[in-house]
């Protein structure tokens, strides 16, 4: 390195007054830091590898099952008049089956890092979220770079740069205790999997009453998709007249008699993986119109699917 | 607030907000015939699952279907 080169990286800057920054975009808060050192700017790396161009943008895209969630997303570009721009946003993202997207004009200048975090409590499989660069004219061209994308922790943003980038269904997703609906005598269980989620069914209980007619009752429980049937899980023994029976479904168990009267446990395959609009219907061959169901109790591990 | 609907098509009953704070989306389920093992759909089944417009907004319920009704109302603090 030539005597001039190292007295441009070690010699202070002058003090004078740095120039008024540009009138910022609007909705686009920032605040800006005089420089403190001065750098070469000839023949050296640059700061960043994103360099952010006067027409180009960032799309923040949030999925999420949770209402009321507050999204922030953090920036700081180094623009080329060698000031540091911090950025802060706030979102509030609508729940599931929406699709939220932002878009920010962003200065000119080098992306040193950023980060997409929450307010709040968010469980993981709560919110996935995609931070795209575009580049082009506003609202022009699409996605030019996936900065970030992965479910939004509540105990450490998703960062950039060196992000882990994540699919919406990868890894473990959130354990949720569902009540379903309690369909009433005569009638059968029927749950579905919501709109812009995926299901794994870990266990289902219920109970079922049967009333005084006479005749053997047979609790299977059923898969069904627009095609039709998939999958069937017969009972492993019949419910008589007048009885009440406590059902489970679950991982892990086999079909048995149980030493206990009237408690059945069925098997359930082991990666039940259910996609939005799935049934899970428990019904019996031989019901009667007195016979009655319980609510059912669900054990599902769920992911946000856009 | 309302802990538990009343669905005016099937009567099935259910809680709309869910112990862990989220929703559930109530739909009926279909008519059973045990003796031929045919399901069939419903008239006016009700099912809450959320549609959206193109620009990937709420705009209301799949199905109306009889409504529902407040059958347990947690009691005002």
């Amino acid at each position: 390195m030539s005597e001039a080169d190292q007295a441009d990286i070690l010699t202070p800057p002058e003090q004078e007054v740095a120039p008024a920054p540009a009138a910022p975009p609007e909705e686009f808060p920032f605040v800006t830091l005089p420089p403190q050192v001065s750098f070469a700017t000839g023949g050296v790396m640059p700061p960043s590898e994103v360099y952010l161009g006067t027409n180009d943008w960032l799309t923040l895209q949030a999925w999420t099952s949770i209402s009321g969630l507050e999204l922030r997303l953090f920036l700081r570009v180094l623009r080329a008049d060698g000031q540091i721009i911090q950025c802060a946003y706030d979102y509030w993202p609508q729940p599931l089956p929406a699709t939220n997207a932002w878009t920010v004009n962003v200065p000119e200048g080098f992306l040193l890092g950023g980060f997409v975090g929450v307010g709040g409590t968010c469980p993981t499989g709560g919110c996935y979220i995609r931070l795209n660069l575009g580049a082009g004219s506003w609202g022009g061209a699409g996605p030019a770079q996936v900065l970030l994308k992965g479910y939004v922790p509540t105990n450490g943003p998703l960062s950039w740069p060196y992000p882990r980038h994540q699919n919406p269904v990868e890894g473990p997703g959130r354990l949720r205790r569902i009540k379903g609906t309690d369909p009433g005598p005569g009638n059968i269980i029927m749950e579905y999997v919501p709109s812009g989620t995926r299901w794994k069914l870990i266990s289902l209980f219920c109970t079922f009453t049967t009333s005084a007619t006479a005749g053997n009752r047979a609790v299977y429980l059923y898969f069904l998709d627009s095609l039709g049937l998939w999958l069937a899980v017969p009972p492993g023994v019949l419910q008589p007249a007048s009885s009440v029976a406590y059902y489970t479904w679950s991982i892990g168990v086999q079909n048995y008699t149980p030493a206990v009267a009237l408690y059945y446990a069925m098997p359930l395959p082991a990666d039940l993986y259910l996609q939005a609009g799935a049934d899970i219907m428990v019904a019996a061959s031989g019901m009667q119109a007195g016979d009655d169901f319980s609510a059912p109790q669900l054990l599902v591990e769920e992911w946000v699917e856009p | 607030m309302t802990t538990k609907l009343k669905c005016g098509t099937c009567g099935g009953t259910y809680q709309p907000i869910q112990a862990d704070g989220l929703r559930y989306f109530h739909a009926c389920p279909p008519v059973y015939d045990p003796v031929t093992k045919v399901s069939q759909e419903r008239p006016d089944r009700r099912d809450e699952n959320i549609i959206v417009d193109g620009a990937s907004r709420s705009v209301g319920i799949r199905a109306e279907g009889k409504g529902a009704v407040a059958v347990e109302v947690a009691p005002e603090l």
